[in-house]
């Protein structure tokens, strides 16, 4: 199975110590997918699609979704 | 380090004596870093498994292979040749153009993993770097040396998604010669312990700074390995290759004891150079003239924004059969102005080639034996025009570049390349890259 980057608009939290806390995933067809919970934060490759950066493992609706800040873009690995 | 020469045909090093005993040095190189990079970005997992090179732009003339990967690399395709000697070799030969931003950023990341675990990171080049553990917490042995090395090397497969390569040893000598060693994804250790069943037996070629040319030299003696080098007689190897003779014999006996540089602290510049490949081979003298002002424009830039000056230029350029050439004068005075540079740039070119009848593909220019600007004493000459006139316009020509960008004020000779030689446009990128 092949997957593509989909970079996409993220709302965040920023809190008093300078974290990012990811709370909605804005799709391109204006869709919102509220984040329930950042489960890890790591600095990781995206084995699936390439690329680099810092890597939230979240929990949307029961799934577990990959999100990447790319520098300062976000993407999620999306099935082509 | 004449002092230090001992003719001695038994290697202290070999015996665990070598004066960097103690020392723990690492040397990581990214595997195949362009290429790696690019199929790593893909995102296709077959593209690994399928002969790739990076290339320059083609439209650019710029068309050579620069990197390859290792299916690549089993049909024959090397770097530096051109993109269609490559399709010779490999008819299904994946060709993608260089994307250096993407790759700085992947050496500026794999940079800070190495960060981690010392201050002391040398890069060299891009995908290259040294890494002293001497004195770090928790690092005593050559042994927690390899821990470290295999723990750098998951990070960079992690966080990176490519591999890389880590020599360790107690000089950086031996610790790049071990990254060498084994490829891709490896830790190779070079401790005293190996120096008689490994090191001595490997082609002195892989050592630093021995190239094609060296390499050759010494295997015209019957010299051919680093144990045979190690056991020579230090004045016969000087007379062989000069003084760069005594630091071979000095590598090859593990005695190398540069220092791995704090990171971010760079050693001085000795040249300051730029050139370029134009769209068109260059013709005639007005065509080389036009570029060589870009170039000289460009290079006194850079020097006097690290506020040196030059005593020498050297100019290089290639034929279109591909053959290089240098050559080199003396200024007779110190200065880093552009119109000095291109004077006698311009008089070495002309004496040097007939443009009519050998057209030059690339051209460049150096400006060698540097000094700083300030505090210099400069002999005054009875005949020299520099009445400090040229000093002002060149302050009023960098605080205009300062403020504005540095293309927005050029050498009115620019104005005459209407064939578009192409290095006028590039002037800011080379400025600023080259700093």
């Amino acid at each position: 199975m092949k997957y593509t980057k989909k970079y996409v608009g993220i709302n965040a939290r920023f809190d008093t110590a300078g974290n990012i806390i990811p709370l909605y995933i804005l799709w391109e067809d204006g869709r919102k997918f509220p984040i329930d919970r950042v489960k890890d934060v790591r600095p990781c490759a995206s084995l699936k699609c390439g690329g680099f950066g810092i890597r939230y493992t979240c929990s949307i609706c029961g799934h577990e979704i990959y999100l990447f800040l790319d520098g300062n873009r976000w993407f999620v690995e999306k099935r082509k | 380090m004449k002092e230090e020469i001992t003719n001695n045909k038994r290697c202290a090093y070999s015996e665990g004596r070598g004066k960097n005993s103690g020392r723990i040095v690492l040397h990581a190189d990214l595997n195949n870093f362009f290429a790696s990079v690019e199929c790593f970005e893909s995102g296709d997992p077959e593209m690994w498994e399928k002969p790739v090179a990076v290339c320059g732009d083609s439209e650019m003339r710029h068309g050579i292979v620069l990197a390859k990967n290792e299916k690549a690399k089993f049909f024959g395709v090397k770097t530096g040749e051109t993109i269609l000697e490559a399709k010779k070799k490999c008819p299904r030969l994946i060709t993608v153009k260089a994307r250096h931003e993407l790759y700085m950023r992947y050496a500026r990341a794999a940079r800070k993993i190495y960060l981690r675990y010392s201050d002391r990171v040398e890069p060299f080049g891009m995908d290259e770097a040294w890494i002293e553990l001497t004195g770090c917490p928790g690092i005593r042995t050559i042994e927690d040396g390899r821990k470290t090395a295999d723990e750098i090397r998951e990070k960079i497969k992690n966080e990176l998604g490519i591999t890389v390569s880590v020599g360790v040893s107690d000089n950086k000598v031996f610790a790049k010669l071990g990254s060498d060693y084994k490829k891709p994804d490896a830790t190779t250790v070079f401790s005293p312990a190996e120096y008689d069943s490994v090191i001595s037996k490997i082609p002195v070629s892989e050592v630093l700074y021995v190239g094609k040319n060296t390499a050759a030299r010494l295997k015209s003696f019957g010299i051919t390995t680093i144990g045979q080098t190690a056991k020579q007689n230090p004045y016969l190897l000087k007379s062989i290759l000069g003084k760069n003779g005594i630091n071979i014999y000095h590598y090859c006996r593990g005695e190398d004891d540069s220092q791995v540089d704090v990171f971010g602290s760079h050693a001085e510049a000795k040249s300051m150079g730029n050139s370029t490949t134009p769209p068109k081979d260059i013709e005639n003298f007005y065509e080389a003239k036009l570029i060589l002002s870009s170039i000289c424009d460009t290079v006194c830039s850079r020097l006097r924004a690290e506020k040196l000056k030059c005593r020498a230029i050297r100019i290089n350029f290639r034929d279109t059969s591909l053959h290089s050439f240098e050559r080199q004068t003396v200024l007779g005075f110190s200065t880093s102005c552009a119109r000095d540079l291109l004077n006698f740039s311009c008089r070495l070119l002309s004496d040097s080639v007939d443009l009519s009848s050998t057209p030059l593909r690339s051209i460049g220019v150096c400006a060698i034996d540097l000094l700083p600007a300030a505090g210099t004493a400069v002999q005054m000459s009875l005949f020299s025009e520099n009445d400090g006139r040229k000093d002002v316009i060149d302050s009023t020509v960098d605080e205009l570049r300062r403020r504005y960008g540095f293309s927005k004020i050029s050498n009115a000779l620019a104005l005459c390349d209407s064939k578009k030689l192409g290095y006028i446009e590039r002037g800011y990128e080379v400025f600023t890259s080259g700093r």
